[in-house]
C-alpha cells in the first residue's frame, strides 16, 4: 500500500466536505431516519394523528399475502431478467470477440440502448403489444393468441421482462466483452494447440475466467431488477393485473402516494433498505476489495 | 559560515526509529554524496531537508537559520526526484515556471530564468512539448531545470540517475557534475551507486541503518575506510575482510598465513585487503587457490581461495590472463600500507 | 479465436445481425409510427417504412400542449437543465470530497467516509416517500432545485475520483510543495487538469442517469410545466377513454432518447470508461 502524501490544515478538507455531508444528511439520512420510525407507527397522511404500533407493521407485511406475493414476483422478475439479459448479452459478446475487423461496428450498435431509459422502453414494448394497436399482438391475434397483458398475468410478467431484459442487455455486453477481451489471447492459442475445439475451450477456459465479471454482473443485475425497473412496471402494467407484476419497489410507492399507507409503506422501504444494505456488502466484500481505508 | 548544518538529527515514523542521532556541516558550494544501501535512510536524511519529512528531535540550519518548521516552499532549496516529478498536463515551460510564477516573479523574469536554465541543460527546443513526449534522460534535464530556476540555496538530488540506462547515467553524472562546478551551488546527492558517489562528491556521506559511518572525500574513504562497512561498501570488486589472530611477529590468518605487521597490539582483528592491491609475487605470503577467473579486458578478477582454507579471496590483477589450469595456485604479496586492521568486535578501523 | 473466412466466420455474422436487428426493432418501430398518420397506426398492421408525416408529427410533439402534457419542446427544455444539473452537481460535489478525503487528515475524516460509503445504501427507490416530504416541506415541490439536489450526493463518483486521487504519485505532491503551491492551488492548477478524463467519462454517466429519472420526477412535480420528458412521454399517453395520438406520441419517445443516445454515441470511449470505472 502507497504511504500517501497530505497537505496540512483541516478547514480546507472541511469546508470541501461539506457539501456531500449536508446534501447526505438532508435528503439521505434524515429521510431514511424518517422511514424507519414511521415504521414503527401508524401515521395517517394528514399528519392528524399516529399511534405508536412497534414492530406491528412488519409483522402485519410478513403476514400480508399481497406482500409476500410481491417478494415472489419480484424474485421471479429478478431471475429472469438477470439470466436473459446476461445470457443474450453474453452471446452477443462472444461473438463481438470472434471478430477482428467488424468488432467495433457491432459493439458501436449494440451499446446504444443503454442511452434509453427504462419507462422508455416500457413504452416501446408496450406500444409493440398494446391491445388495440400494438403489432405484435394483432399478429398473434390473427395465429389464435389473445394477447392483453392487462388482464393475464403470464403475459404481464412477459412483457416486463421482456422490455427490462432489452434495457439491460447493453450494459451486460459492455462488461462482458470487457472481459473477454482482457484474456489474453496466449490463452486461447495455448489450449487451441492442447487440441481443444471451441465449446470446450469456451466451457473449461473462457467461462472460468469470466467469473469475476459474471459474478459482478449478477449482483448488479439484481440491483437494477429491484430498483431500477420502476419505470418500466410503472408504463406498462402498473403492478397488474391483480398485483400479479408489483415487484417490491413498486408496492412501495402504490402503497404509499396510491393507497396512502403511510406506515406500511415506509416499513417496506424498510425491508427494500435490508435488501439493498445486503447486495452493496457483498458487491463490497467480493468484488471490489478497494474499500479499504 | 557553513551553508548546511544538521545538529543530532533523530527520526522515527511511529515507533520506528529510522535515523539514530545525525550530526552533519557542509560549506557554501560544496557537492555532497549521502551513499548507502536501500533503507538506510539517506532519502529520509534527505526529504527532512527539504522539509518534506518532519524532524522528530534535532536541528536543521540553511544558511544559519533554523529551518525545523519552514515550509518547504520558503526553505529556498530545489528538489530533483527519482521519478522526475514533471507535472503531465504541462509543457516543459510550465512545468519549469510554475514555482516561479506561484511565487509571483514577473513573466519577463520567468522568461529569462527558463531560457538560461534551458540553455544550460540543452533542452531548449522541447519548451513546447508534454512530458510524456520526451524520453527519460530528457524528462530528467527538465528536473533539473525546475530546480535550477529557482536559484536555491541548496540542490536536492533524491537518486535521480537510477531510472536511467548506464550509458546514460554516465553521461547524466558528467554533465551534473560540471553543471554544479558552473552554478557553485551547495548540492546533497542521494545514491547507493558508489561510483557515483566518488565521481561526483566533494565529500561522500556514508550511511547504514541510520547512522553516519564516515564522512571525507573520496579518497579519505577509499584509502582509509574507518569501518568495515565503508571497506566494502566502497570499491568494486569489494575488500577482502578476513580474520586474523595476533602471533609473533603479525597476524595469522586462519590457515595460517602469516600478515607481517610490526605493532600487534591487539588480539583479535579483522583484516581487510583490496583485490586490486595484491601483486603477484612468487616469494608473498598470500597464496591464492584459483576458482574462477573472470577476464574483463585489461584486466582480470580472480575468484578463488586462501590456499590452505575454505576462505573466499577475490583479486583483481592487471593484464589479460587466461588461466587454464583451474586449482592452480598463485602467489601474492601486498604492501604493508596497503592493508587495513579492523576491531574484531566494533568493525571500526584501527590503523 | 482467429477471424478466419468459413461457416463460422459467417455464422457469427448473422446471428449479430439477427441481433442488432432484434434490438433496434422497437426504437425502429417507433421511429416509423413517429412519421405516420394516426389512422395508420390505430389499424393494424402498421407499416415498417417511415411515412410522410414527419414533419408535422414531430412539430406539433415540440409545440403543442395536450390535455394531460405539455410540449415536449419544454420538457426537453427541462430534461436538459435537470440532467445538466445533476451531472455537474454530482461531479462538483464528489471531487470536493474526494480530494479531501485523500489528501488531508481532519478529525473524523474516516466517519466521513462511512458515512458516504452508506448513501451507496440508500438509493431514492428506498426513501421516496420521507425525501418527498423533506422535499415538499423546504418548499422545494415542482422546482429545478428539487428536481436534482436529492440526487447529487452520489457516493460511486466519490469513490472513484478516490481511487483515481490515489494513484497520484506522492512526488507530484512534493514537488508542488516545494514549487509553493498551496493545496487550492494544487488542486486548481494540477489535479483538475490530470483528472480531465475521469471527469469527462463520469459525466457521460451521471448526464445519462440525471436524464432517465423517472421516479423522482414522477413524485414530485403535480405542475405539468415541470415535468421531464422521460415521465412526459408517458403522460401524454392517454387512458382507456383517451384517445392517444400515438404518431406524436411516438414522436416524443424518439426525441426523449435522442440526446443520451448522441452523448453516448459521440463520447463512445469516454463512455465505456465511465461505465466500467464508475461500477467497478
Amino acid at each position: 500500500m502507497k504511504r500517501q502524501i497530505y497537505f496540512k490544515g483541516w478547514f480546507l478538507p472541511v469546508v470541501l466536505i461539506t457539501p456531500q455531508l449536508v446534501i447526505s444528511a438532508i435528503f439521505f439520512f434524515y429521510p431514511a431516519g424518517k422511514a424507519i420510525w414511521w415504521s414503527l407507527f401508524n401515521p395517517d397522511p394528514f399528519g392528524l394523528s399516529t399511534k405508536f404500533v412497534g414492530f406491528s407493521n412488519f409483522i402485519y407485511l410478513f403476514e400480508d399475502p399481497y406482500y409476500l406475493n410481491s417478494f415472489k414476483t419480484t424474485a421471479v422478475f429478478s431471475i429472469w431478467v438477470t439470466v436473459l439479459s446476461m445470457g443474450l448479452a453474453l452471446l452477443l459478446a462472444v461473438l463481438t470477440d470472434r471478430l477482428i475487423k467488424s468488432a467495433g461496428v457491432y459493439q458501436t450498435l449494440f451499446i446504444w440502448p443503454y442511452a434509453v431509459a427504462p419507462a422508455i422502453s416500457g413504452v416501446l414494448w408496450m406500444f409493440m403489444f398494446d391491445t388495440q394497436v400494438g403489432l405484435f399482438s394483432w399478429y398473434l391475434g390473427l395465429m389464435g393468441w389473445k394477447w392483453d397483458h392487462l388482464l393475464n398475468d403470464t403475459q404481464a410478467m412477459a412483457i416486463v421482462v421482456v422490455a427490462a431484459t432489452w434495457s439491460r442487455i447493453s450494459y451486460n455486453y459492455l462488461f462482458f466483452l470487457a472481459g473477454l477481451q482482457s484474456i489474453p489471447k496466449s490463452i486461447i492459442e495455448a489450449s487451441a494447440i492442447d487440441g481443444a475445439k471451441f465449446w470446450k475451450r469456451f466451457i473449461t477456459i473462457i467461462i472460468p475466467l469470466l467469473s469475476p465479471v459474471s459474478f459482478f454482473l449478477f449482483v448488479m443485475n439484481s440491483v437494477y431488477a429491484f430498483f431500477d425497473t420502476f419505470g418500466v412496471i410503472h408504463t406498462i402494467t402498473k403492478g397488474g393485473p391483480e398485483q400479479t407484476t408489483m415487484i417490491l419497489v413498486y408496492k412501495v410507492y402504490s402503497d404509499g402516494f396510491v393507497g396512502l399507507d403511510l406506515g406500511s409503506s415506509s416499513a417496506q422501504s424498510v425491508v427494500l433498505l435490508f435488501i439493498v444494505g445486503l447486495l452493496t456488502i457483498i458487491q463490497f466484500k467480493y468484488i471490489e476489495k478497494k474499500v479499504h481505508y | 559560515m557553513s551553508d548546511l548544518l544538521m545538529r543530532d538529527i533523530y527520526k522515527n515514523f511511529g515507533e520506528t526509529k529510522v535515523i539514530h542521532g545525525i550530526n552533519i556541516e557542509i560549506n557554501d558550494g560544496e557537492f555532497i554524496v549521502i551513499l548507502g544501501p536501500s533503507g538506510c535512510g539517506k532519502s529520509t536524511l534527505l526529504r527532512m531537508i527539504a522539509g518534506l519529512e518532519t524532524v522528530t528531535s534535532g536541528e536543521i540550519f540553511i544558511n544559519n537559520i533554523k529551518v525545523n518548521d519552514v515550509e518547504p516552499m520558503d526553505r529556498n532549496i530545489a528538489m530533483v526526484f527519482q521519478n522526475y516529478a514533471l507535472y503531465p498536463h504541462m509543457t516543459v515551460y510550465n512545468n519549469m515556471s510554475y514555482g516561479l510564477k506561484i511565487a509571483g516573479f514577473s513573466k519577463k523574469e520567468i522568461k529569462e530564468r527558463v531560457n538560461k536554465a534551458s540553455e544550460m541543460l540543452q533542452i531548449k527546443e522541447y519548451l513546447e512539448r508534454k512530458p510524456r513526449e520526451l524520453s527519460g534522460g530528457q524528462r530528467q534535464r527538465v528536473a533539473m531545470g525546475r530546480a535550477i530556476v529557482r536559484n536555491p540555496a541548496v540542490f536536492l538530488f533524491d537518486e535521480p540517475l537510477s531510472n536511467l540506462d548506464a550509458k546514460l547515467r554516465i553521461q547524466m553524472r558528467l554533465e551534473i557534475k560540471s553543471l554544479q562546478k558552473k552554478l557553485g551551488t551547495t548540492s546533497l546527492f542521494v545514491t547507493h551507486d558508489q561510483v557515483e558517489a566518488m565521481t561526483l562528491a566533494d565529500r561522500i556521506i556514508v550511511m547504514n541503518e541510520g547512522v553516519t559511518e564516515q564522512i571525507g572525500t573520496p579518497l579519505e574513504v577509499f584509502e582509509t575506510p574507518k569501518s568495515i562497512f565503508v571497506a566494502q561498501f566502497i570499491g568494486s570488486p569489494a575488500m577482502n575482510i578476513i580474520e586474523g589472530s595476533a602471533c609473533d611477529g603479525g597476524y595469522n590468518l586462519n590457515d595460517g598465513t602469516l600478515i607481517k605487521c610490526p605493532n600487534v597490539k591487539q588480539k583479535e582483528v579483522y583484516i581487510g585487503i583490496r583485490p586490486e592491491d595484491m601483486v603477484p609475487d612468487d616469494n608473498g605470503d598470500i597464496r591464492l587457490k584459483v576458482n574462477m577467473p573472470e577476464p574483463i579486458g585489461s584486466t582480470t578478477i580472480i575468484h578463488g581461495e586462501l590456499a590452505n582454507s575454505k576462505i573466499p579471496l577475490i583479486v583483481h590483477m592487471q593484464g589479460l590472463h587466461n588461466i587454464l589450469d583451474l586449482n592452480q595456485f598463485i602467489n601474492f604479496s601486498v604492501p604493508l600500507e596497503k592493508i587495513h586492521f579492523f576491531d574484531k568486535k566494533t568493525g571500526l578501523r584501527i590503523n | 479465436m482467429v477471424e478466419k473466412k468459413g461457416i463460422s466466420y459467417w455464422f457469427t455474422h448473422v446471428v449479430l445481425s439477427i441481433g442488432v436487428l432484434i434490438i433496434i426493432f422497437p426504437v425502429w418501430l417507433a421511429f416509423v409510427a413517429s412519421t405516420v398518420t394516426n389512422e395508420e397506426i390505430i389499424h393494424p398492421p402498421i407499416p415498417l417504412i417511415p411515412g410522410g408525416e414527419i414533419f408535422k408529427n414531430y412539430s406539433r410533439a415540440l409545440t403543442e400542449s395536450f390535455e394531460t402534457s405539455v410540449p415536449v419542446g419544454l420538457m426537453l427544455f427541462n430534461t436538459t437543465i435537470v440532467a445538466l444539473g445533476i451531472a455537474l452537481g454530482k461531479i462538483v460535489i464528489s471531487f470536493s470530497s474526494a480530494f479531501a478525503i485523500v489528501f488531508f487528515q481532519f478529525p473524523f475524516r474516516k466517519l466521513c467516509f462511512w458515512l458516504i460509503f452508506f448513501t451507496l445504501m440508500l438509493p431514492v427507490e428506498v426513501r421516496i416517500l420521507p425525501t418527498y416530504e423533506v422535499v415538499a416541506n423546504i418548499g422545494l415541490l415542482n422546482t429545478y432545485s428539487g428536481l436534482i439536489f436529492p440526487l447529487i450526493a452520489s457516493a460511486t463518483a466519490t469513490f472513484l475520483f478516490r481511487q483515481f486521487f490515489l494513484t497520484v504519485p506522492n512526488e507530484i505532491i512534493e514537488a508542488a510543495k516545494i514549487d509553493g503551491a498551496k493545496p487550492m492551488r494544487f488542486f486548481i492548477d494540477v489535479l483538475i487538469p490530470i483528472s480531465r478524463v475521469n471527469i469527462a467519462a463520469l459525466f457521460v454517466i451521471m448526464f445519462i442517469f440525471g436524464w432517465n429519472q423517472y421516479l423522482w420526477p414522477i413524485l414530485m412535480t403535480t405542475d405539468p410545466s415541470m415535468s421531464t420528458i422521460i415521465m412526459g412521454v408517458d403522460m401524454m399517453i392517454g387512458g382507456s377513454d383517451d384517445v392517444t395520438t400515438w404518431p406524436v406520441v411516438m414522436a416524443a419517445s424518439i426525441l426523449s432518447m435522442l440526446p443520451p443516445i448522441i452523448v453516448v454515441l459521440s463520447m463512445q470511449k469516454l463512455f465505456i470508461r465511465g461505465l466500467t470505472d464508475s461500477d467497478k
